[in-house]
């Protein structure tokens, strides 16, 4: 035996520690004083008073007061907004206010103690419920009759075929889109062609070279949004289509701090450089510019691509640099797009591959 | 300017706005955060010799050129025009909390709303005061 056994304490026999039982029931004053009863029942009459009329004040004010062009009332508010607010709202809480001061004043507040006991049903219970079941197969024969059965299964099985063959007709699929001919269809494609214009986002002008200074950043559309072969705008579905993958941003910088990927030598013009504005994470349009670092950081997840080297990540969720669009002028010295993007533009989607 | 012409000012400056200034200065001009501890700051009650000089032209500090090959000196007026419009539009919803968007309006509901319901809990749970006087038979 060692020393520290020695030391321990005899235990008596049972609980260690004996049950405490519950405290003594003291009771609130609204339960022995019957003018603090009376009083309680007043306050809680009187919160639910001042809630009829807060709503009668509610459709005053609803009636009387005029929204209008003043907007600086009272507080700085419109008249009309604050007594609405409040009046509904202090309807609401003086009812709130008044049952829980009826719960904690007048309602029973006596301990109450519930034992817990098995959740199972009784053994005969259990029993019976099996020999039911039981019974019933056999009287199908499931067991005895494995043609029945297998061909049930078949059948319940194959049932779910029609559903799944009807998702074929929640819309086209890429490759559908890619195959249709039209301008920039699919996710592969955007509207971007050999010669078009890069023409500024709204104004719809295009973009003389030689104007734009150092650092200077321009959010661009392709031409043909703004005005096609006959001169006719885009509209409607093919408008938001091809703005969703046409979308832009032009950067001037000084020639010598931009170091050109592999085979891009010739993409960009006098220093200005062009990219996509869809992030390659989830495809929110960014154009959060900072000129000193010309890092592009994408508002929704920090992303973060540096446009003086090919458009690399360098911080941020996304896992592609952003597609670059090889530049040219024309012969009146406008900005045009050499081709289109090169790759893909956008967040990832299950056809494309991974580089 | 005549007031049609000013108003169609305003609305062609509000789309130049919301495409090439938005992402840095908020919906509303109210400014927002840049990377690493920076911020682009609000513009309004900025002079409008200010922001058509010292913003658009220069790009002061890590901002972008906006010159006048990019953006016309016609659409910079419109743009300002813009600006100056929203700097007058009353606040028809009540507080404005600086146009801040999410982050200022999630920070006001957790502050004032959450911190009403913490108030409202601890009174309901607060301890009812016993007496000890025994009920009258």
């Amino acid at each position: 035996m060692s020393h520290h056994d020695e030391q321990l304490p005899v235990l008596t026999e049972g609980d260690p520690i004996p049950d405490p039982g519950l405290p003594a029931h003291q009771p609130r004053p609204t339960d022995v004083d019957p003018a603090a009863e009376r009083r309680a029942e007043r306050q809680v009459a009187t919160f639910f008073g001042l809630s009829m009329v807060c709503i009668v004040l509610f459709i005053v004010s609803y009636v009387a007061l005029d929204i209008g062009e003043r907007t600086d009332t009272f507080l700085g508010l419109g008249a009309s907004n604050v007594a609405l607010g409040s009046s509904l709202g202090g309807a609401l809480l003086f009812i709130g206010i008044g049952v829980i001061q009826w719960a904690r004043k007048l309602m029973a507040d006596h301990e109450l103690v519930e034992y817990r006991h098995s959740a199972s049903s009784s053994e005969q219970d259990r029993e019976e419920a099996l020999a039911i079941l039981a019974g019933g197969a056999d009287e199908a024969g499931i067991g005895r009759r494995p043609l029945v059965r297998n061909s049930l299964l078949g059948a319940v099985g194959l049932v779910g075929l029609g559903p799944l063959l009807l998702l074929r007709d929640l819309g086209p699929t890429p490759g559908q889109v890619a195959d249709s001919g039209r301008l920039g269809a699919g996710l592969e494609h955007t509207v971007w062609s050999k010669g078009m214009r890069v023409v500024k986002d709204v104004i719809g002008e295009p973009i003389l070279a030689s104007q734009l200074e150092i650092g200077d950043l321009v959010n661009a559309q392709p031409e043909i949004l703004f005005r096609n072969a006959q001169g006719e705008p885009m509209e409607g579905v093919e408008l938001q289509v091809a703005k969703s993958k046409a979308s832009v941003i032009l950067l001037r910088m000084e020639p010598e701090d931009i170091t050109p990927g592999k085979g891009r030598e010739d993409w960009s013009v006098e220093g200005i450089v062009c990219y996509s504005k869809i992030c390659t994470h989830v495809g929110c349009p960014i154009s959060l510019n900072e000129r000193t670092t010309s890092h592009l950081l994408c508002p929704c997840h920090q992303s973060t691509f540096d446009l003086a080297d090919s458009g690399k990540v360098v911080f941020g969720p996304a896992a592609r640099s952003l597609p670059q669009l090889p530049l040219a002028v024309d012969s009146e010295g406008y900005l045009v797009a050499q081709s289109d993007f090169t790759e893909p533009v956008g967040p990832s989607f299950w056809e494309r591959d991974s580089k | 300017m005549f007031d049609e012409e000013r108003q169609a000012a305003i609305v062609r400056g509000g789309q130049i706005f919301l495409t090439n200034c938005t992402a840095c200065h908020n919906f509303n001009g109210s400014g927002g955060a840049m990377p690493r501890g920076g911020y682009a700051r609000p513009l309004k009650g900025v002079s409008e010799k200010h922001i058509y000089a010292g913003v658009m032209l220069t790009g002061p500090q890590t901002m972008d050129v906006f010159s006048n090959g990019n953006i016309a000196p016609e659409d910079k007026r419109a743009v300002i025009a813009y600006l100056k419009s929203i700097e007058e539009a009353p606040e028809y919803g009540g507080f404005g909390l600086g146009a801040l968007g999410p982050v200022a309006e999630g920070a006001t509901t957790w502050v004032i709303g959450v911190g009403l319901l913490v108030a409202f809990a601890i009174w309901i749970a607060a301890a009812t005061t016993r007496s000890t006087k025994e009920k009258e038979a």
